[in-house]
C-alpha cells in the first residue's frame, strides 16, 4: 500500500509557524489526499473527469472542510504562540527571581525603596477616595448641590446656611431641584432607663431621604409633609444608634424614645454606611410653626441647604435660575426685610451660591489633597529616578552575559524584555509592601494626631484602592525599568567583550550621563517639595500667630443642653444656669466662669439677624440691611475668655429680666454701624422694643483664624433666656483635666441628669480648627523628608560610582603628579555642579507651580524668602555631604592600585 | 473497488462517531502516516469492511494535533509528493491507552447486555 510507513520521509520538520501559511498547508494536505484517489480511480478504468467527480463525492465538501480544518489550525497556532510567549515570560521571571535572591541585600534596598514611594501614593490615593470621590455611598452625587446664602457686605459667617423659610421656598421650586432639604444639627437628652445620655439630632425640612437617596435598613424616612404642626413626632434612627442604645432589635420600629420629655416614635433605621451628617444619630423633621415662617426668623440663618438638581441642570443654570428666585423675594419681602434687594451701589446684595456638594463636604481638604497628589507622584517620580539609576548600574555589571547573548544572535526583544519582568516583579513586591506600609501609616497618624487628620476616620482599604495602587506599581515598574532594559539591549558586543566594564564604550558614556540626569531630577523634585513644605510651615505659623481675640489659655470649655420638661420654661433654664454659674465660680481655682449660646471654635450654632437702629435720621437704603450675630452670654463670659472691654460697662446682675433691655456690641458693630461717634447709649431694636447699647468688646474670631470678623451683639441671658443650649467657659489656674473634671462634678451636684458634653480646652479648639493646614504641613514635610533622604543618597550613588570607575584615571592622575587635593577638587565640582543644576530646576519648576499653593497659604506668598531660603539650604548642605564622602574615598585612593585596576 | 462494493462495505459498518479518534490512534501506533496512508491502513486491516467518512478524517487528525497527542511533520512520498505526515505523541500514546482501556469496558458491558439469559 502505498502511503509511506514511516520510510524515510523527509523529515523537515516546521510547523505553522505564522498564520499566512496555514491555508496553504492545508490547501496542499487536502491537495495530496484528492490526488491520490484520483489517481487510484483512473488506474481502475475512469476517466479524469468520473474520477474527480467520484472524489468529490466520496470526500464531501472540500471547501467546506479546508475551512473547518483553517480554524481548527488557526486556533492551534495561537494557543501555541501563547504558551510559547507565556513560557518566555515564565523563563524570565525565574531568571528574575534567582537574581533576587542572589543579591537580597541589593533587593531589599529597591523593594523598600519603591515601597515607600508607592505606599505613599496609597495614602493619599484612600484619602482622596475618602473625601473627594465617594465621601457618602449616595448614588447620583454629582446631582448633589448645596445651596448657600451669600451677602458680602453682611459678612455672613461659615458656611451660607440658609433660612427655614428660604429653604421652604426653594423646595418649591421642583423644575430646579428633583428634592431639596435644609436640616440643623442639635443636641437633645435621651431619657429612658439608665443614665440619662445627650444624643445628636438633625432636624430636617424638605425631602432629605429624596436628596440623598435614603434606603432605610428597617421601616420608612419621614416624608416631608411630617414637618407641619399637629402631626406625630417621629424620628429616624442611625445604624450606631440602634445598636449601641437601642439594642440592635428589629422591633424597635413602633418603639417610642424620649428626647427632650418629648416622644418620638420610631418609624426607620438607617443602614450602617449612611451618616450624613457625620455625628448625627436621629433624624426628625423640624417643625414647621407660624413663628419658623414668621419675617422675623427669615433673616435667621441656621439651615444647610442640599438639593439634587433635576437631570440637564448645570451649576450655570442652577445659579441663573437661583438669581432670579432671589428678585422674586425681593420683591416679595420688598418693606418688611431689605436684604434681597440689591443695593444701591450695585455690588455685594444678596445672592444664592451653589457648589457641588462634594466639593462642598471636602471644604478646604479639596485643594489640600490636590497639591498632596501632585506631591506624593514626584516623590514616586524620585523614587522611580533612583531605582532606575541602581538598576541600570546593576546591569552593567552584568555586561558580560549581556555582551555574550547579543553576540549570539538573541534579539534585543528577549534581552530588554528579561530586564523588564525583573523591574516588574520588583516594582510588585514594592506595591505589595507599599500597601501595608501606607495603610499602617495612616492608621498610625490617625491615632497619634487626631486633631489633624480627622479626616482619616472616614479612610478604607477597598478595591479601588487596591486597584490603584496595582497600577501605581506597573507604571513604576514600566518607568524605571525602560532605561536599564534599553541600555542593556543597546550594549555593544564587540567593543565590551573587549573592554571589560565598557568603560570607554558610547553607552558607558551615555549611561553615565543618564545618570547625572537622573540625579539632577531628583534634586530638582525635591527643591519643589522642600520650598513648598517650608511655605506652608510658615503658613501653618502664621495662622496660629492670629490673635483670635479673646486669651485661650487656661480655658476650658463644655456644652450642656437642658432639655426636657424640667427646663422648658425660660425661668427653670435660668435658674439653673445661675447656680451652675455659682458652684463653679466657687471651686478652688477657677477666675472666672461664663455662659454663652456660641462658644468659639465649636460647632454651636451662631444665630444671627438683621437689626435697626433706633433713632436714625434717614432710613436706610433698601438692601443696605444692617445685620449682626446674635450670641447671648452670662456670668462672667467676657473675663472667662479674656475679652477686653472698650467702651462703657459689662453686663452685672442687675441686668435682669424686669430691668431695661440692654446689649453689649462688639468693636466690629461699632466701627461698621456707629463710626464717628460712642455707641454707649444708643439704642438698637425697633421704636417700640428699644434696647440700649451699654458697652462695647473687642470683637473676637469666632470660627477660623484666617477670614474677617463678624459684627456681633451680646444680650443678658436674664433678658433673653429662650436658647435651649449653652456653653461654659471656664477661666482656671489649674490644668485643664483637673478642671474639666471639677467642671463635670459641679454640674452633677446641681442636676446629675444634665449630659455635659464636648469638654475641650479652648486651646484646643483653635488647634482643631487649623487640622487640615496641619495635616498638609505634617504629611508635606514627611514627602519632602523622603525625598531629601532619596535624592541625596541617589547622589551620594552616582557620585561615588562614577568615582570608582574612574579609578584607573585617577591613579594616572596621581601618578602624574596630582596632590590629593585635587582629586577632591575634581569630585566636588562634580558634585556641585549636580547640585547647582537640580536646584536651579526645581526653582524654576517651583516658581512655575507657585500659583497653586497661592489660594492655600495664609499671611505669606508663595515666594517667601525665609521659607525658601531655608529649603535651599537644606538641600544645599545636603548635596555638600553627599558629594563629600565619594570625594574623601577619591582622594585616599593609592595610585599603585589605581594603575593596576582594570 | 466498484462502486457496488462500494456500497455494500458502507452498509456494513458505519463508524460510531468518538470511535474514530481510537482507530486513528492505533493506527498511527505502526509508525508515522499521512491522513490518506491511516484511510488505506483502515480499509486493509478490516478488509474493506470498515468505511471511514473521508471528509471526516482531517478534521479530527487536525484536533488531535491541537490537542497535542499526534505532532505533524512535512515529509516526502515515495511518489516524491509532499504530504503532511502525523506521528502519535507521548501524550498521544497515553491517550491511546486511555481510549483502550475505556473500548474494553464498553464492550464488555455491551456483552454482558447482550448476552443475558431470557427474551430473545
Amino acid at each position: 500500500m502505498n502511503g509511506g510507513r514511516g520510510m524515510g520521509p523527509e523529515r523537515r520538520a516546521f510547523r505553522h509557524s505564522h498564520a499566512g501559511s496555514v491555508r496553504a498547508d492545508v490547501d496542499a494536505e487536502l491537495r495530496f489526499h484528492l490526488e491520490e484517489r484520483i489517481e487510484e480511480l483512473m488506474a481502475e478504468g475512469m476517466t479524469r473527469s468520473q474520477a474527480e467527480e467520484e472524489v468529490q463525492r466520496r470526500f464531501g465538501d472540500p471547501a467546506r472542510i479546508s475551512a473547518e480544518l483553517e480554524t481548527i489550525d488557526r486556533a492551534t497556532l495561537r494557543r501555541r504562540s501563547v504558551a510559547e510567549r507565556m513560557q518566555g515570560w515564565a523563563r524570565d521571571a525565574r531568571y528574575a527571581m534567582r537574581g533576587i535572591a542572589a543579591r537580597p541585600g541589593y533587593a531589599l534596598i529597591v523593594v523598600l525603596t519603591l515601597a515607600l514611594a508607592i505606599g505613599a501614593n496609597t495614602a493619599i490615593y484612600s484619602a482622596v477616595q475618602a473625601v473627594l470621590l465617594r465621601p457618602l455611598p449616595v448614588a447620583g452625587l454629582d446631582r448633589l448641590y448645596s445651596v448657600q446664602s451669600d451677602m458680602p457686605s453682611l459678612q455672613l459667617e461659615s458656611g451660607g446656611e440658609l433660612s427655614v423659610g428660604e429653604v421652604v421656598d426653594l423646595t418649591k421650586r421642583r423644575d430646579l431641584f428633583e428634592s431639596f432639604t435644609g436640616f440643623l444639627e442639635g443636641n437633645v437628652t435621651l431619657t429612658q432607663a439608665g443614665e440619662p445620655r445627650r444624643v445628636a439630632i438633625t432636624r430636617t425640612v424638605g425631602d432629605f431621604a429624596g436628596v440623598f437617596g435614603i434606603r432605610p435598613l428597617l421601616g420608612r424616612f419621614y416624608a416631608p409633609e411630617d414637618g407641619e404642626p399637629g402631626r406625630p413626632t417621629v424620628a429616624v434612627i442611625g445604624y450606631g444608634f440602634w445598636q449601641e442604645v437601642m439594642g440592635g432589635e428589629p422591633s424597635v420600629l413602633g418603639r417610642t424614645i424620649t428626647l427632650d420629655d418629648q416622644s418620638y416614635e420610631v418609624i426607620g433605621v438607617l443602614p450602617p454606611e449612611f451618616r450624613y451628617p457625620r455625628q448625627a444619630q436621629v433624624w426628625t423633621p423640624y417643625v414647621l410653626t407660624e413663628r419658623a415662617l414668621s419675617p422675623q426668623r427669615r433673616g435667621s440663618y441656621i439651615l444647610t441647604g442640599v438639593g439634587r438638581a433635576q437631570p440637564g441642570m448645570t451649576r450655570e443654570s442652577l445659579e441663573q435660575q437661583l438669581r432670579l428666585e432671589v428678585s422674586r423675594w425681593a420683591e416679595e419681602w420688598a418693606g418688611v426685610m431689605g436684604m434681597y434687594a440689591a443695593r444701591e451701589d450695585g455690588q455685594g446684595g444678596y445672592s444664592l451660591r451653589t457648589m457641588p456638594f462634594v466639593e462642598y463636604l471636602a471644604g478646604q481638604l479639596r485643594l489640600i489633597l490636590y497639591v498632596l497628589l501632585g506631591a506624593v507622584s514626584f516623590v514616586l517620580l524620585i523614587a522611580c529616578a533612583n531605582v532606575a539609576s541602581l538598576q541600570l548600574v546593576r546591569t552593567t555589571g552584568r555586561v558580560k552575559e549581556i555582551a555574550v547573548r547579543a553576540a549570539l544572535g538573541a534579539g534585543r526583544w528577549p534581552i530588554v524584555r528579561q530586564v523588564m519582568v525583573e523591574s516588574l516583579i520588583f516594582a510588585v513586591l514594592g506595591g505589595i509592601l507599599g500597601i501595608f506600609i501606607g495603610w499602617a501609616t495612616l492608621r498610625v497618624v490617625s491615632r497619634w494626631d487626631v486633631a489633624s487628620f480627622a479626616i482619616l476616620r472616614d479612610v478604607r482599604l477597598d478595591g479601588a484602592v487596591l486597584a490603584f495602587t496595582a497600577v501605581v506599581a506597573v507604571l513604576a515598574g514600566l518607568l524605571f525599568g525602560i532605561v536599564p532594559a534599553w541600555r542593556a539591549s543597546r550594549v555593544e558586543a564587540q567593543a565590551t567583550l573587549k573592554e571589560a566594564g565598557g568603560r570607554g564604550t558610547s553607552s558607558g558614556i551615555a549611561r553615565h550621563r543618564f545618570l547625572q540626569g537622573a540625579v539632577v531630577a531628583q534634586l530638582a523634585l525635591t527643591v519643589v517639595l522642600l520650598l513648598g513644605a517650608g511655605v506652608m510651615l510658615r503658613s501653618l505659623s502664621q495662622l496660629l500667630a492670629v490673635d483670635p481675640g479673646f486669651r485661650a489659655q487656661r480655658v476650658t470649655s463644655l456644652q450642656i443642653t437642658p432639655g426636657g420638661t424640667r427646663y422648658a420654661s425660660n425661668a427653670a433654664r435660668v435658674a439653673m444656669y445661675d447656680v451652675v454659674l455659682q458652684r463653679i465660680d466657687a471651686l478652688p481655682g477657677v477666675e472666672a466662669v461664663g455662659i454663652t449660646t456660641t462658644l468659639p471654635f465649636s460647632d454651636m450654632i451662631q444665630d444671627s439677624s438683621p437689626f435697626q437702629i433706633v433713632g436714625d435720621a434717614a432710613p436706610i437704603p433698601e438692601g443696605e440691611t444692617r445685620h449682626a450675630n446674635i450670641t447671648v452670654v452670662g456670668g462672667d463670659y467676657f473675663e472667662a475668655l479674656g475679652i477686653p472691654l472698650l467702651r462703657g460697662r459689662l453686663f452685672t446682675a442687675a441686668d435682669d429680666r424686669d430691668a431695661p433691655q440692654v446689649v453689649i456690641i462688639d468693636e466690629e458693630l461699632a466701627n461698621r454701624y456707629f463710626p464717628n461717634e460712642d455707641p454707649v447709649g444708643r439704642q438698637i431694636g425697633t421704636a417700640e422694643h428699644p434696647v440700649t447699647i451699654v458697652g462695647v468688646v473687642g470683637s473676637i474670631r469666632q470660627r477660623e483664624l484666617a477670614g474677617g470678623l463678624k459684627a456681633t451683639r451680646f444680650y443678658p441671658y436674664h433678658q433673653m433666656p429662650w436658647y435651649p443650649w449653652a456653653g461654659l467657659t471656664v477661666r482656671g489656674t489649674l490644668d485643664p483635666a483637673t478642671m474639666s473634671a471639677m467642671v463635670r462634678s459641679a454640674i452633677r451636684d446641681v442636676d446629675p441628669e444634665l449630659p455635659v458634653f464636648d469638654l475641650t480646652p479652648m486651646q484646643q479648639r483653635i488647634e482643631r480648627s487649623v487640622g487640615p493646614q496641619r495635616m498638609a504641613v505634617t504629611v508635606l514635610a514627611g514627602f519632602a523628608a523622603l525625598a531629601l533622604a532619596l535624592a541625596v543618597l541617589g547622589t551620594y550613588g552616582v557620585l561615588s560610582y562614577s568615582t570608582s570607575q574612574r579609578t584607573h584615571e585617577l591613579g594616572i592622575r596621581m601618578a602624574l603628579g596630582a596632590k590629593p587635593g585635587d582629586v577632591v577638587q575634581m569630585v566636588l565640582r562634580n558634585g556641585i555642579l549636580l547640585a547647582t543644576a537640580g536646584l536651579v530646576t526645581g526653582m524654576a519648576g517651583y516658581f512655575l507651580l507657585a500659583r497653586v499653593i497661592e489660594s492655600m497659604i495664609f499671611g505669606v506668598s508663595a515666594r517667601d524668602p525665609v521659607a525658601m531660603a531655608a529649603g535651599l539650604s537644606t538641600l544645599i548642605a545636603a548635596s555638600l555631604l553627599a558629594t563629600w564622602i565619594p570625594a574623601r574615598r577619591a582622594a585616599r585612593v593609592d595610585p599603585v592600585v589605581a594603575l593596576r585596576s582594570e | 473497488m466498484t462502486a457496488a462494493t462500494t456500497r455494500s462495505a458502507r452498509e456494513e459498518l458505519d463508524l460510531l462517531r468518538g470511535t474514530l479518534d481510537l482507530l486513528i490512534l492505533k493506527a498511527l501506533s505502526w509508525g508515522p502516516m499521512h491522513g490518506l496512508a491511516v484511510l488505506r491502513w483502515l480499509e486493509h486491516v478490516t478488509h474493506q469492511r470498515l468505511q471511514v467518512e473521508e471528509g471526516a478524517l482531517y478534521p479530527a487528525l487536525h484536533r488531535m494535533e491541537q490537542k497535542g497527542w499526534l505532532d505533524a511533520e512535512w515529509g516526502i512520498t515515495d511518489k516524491n509528493r509532499k504530504a503532511k505526515y502525523y506521528r502519535l505523541s507521548v501524550s498521544g500514546r497515553r491517550q491511546l491507552r486511555a481510549e483502550l482501556s475505556r473500548w474494553e469496558r464498553y464492550t464488555e458491558a455491551v456483552a454482558l447486555v447482550l448476552s443475558a439469559q431470557g427474551a430473545r
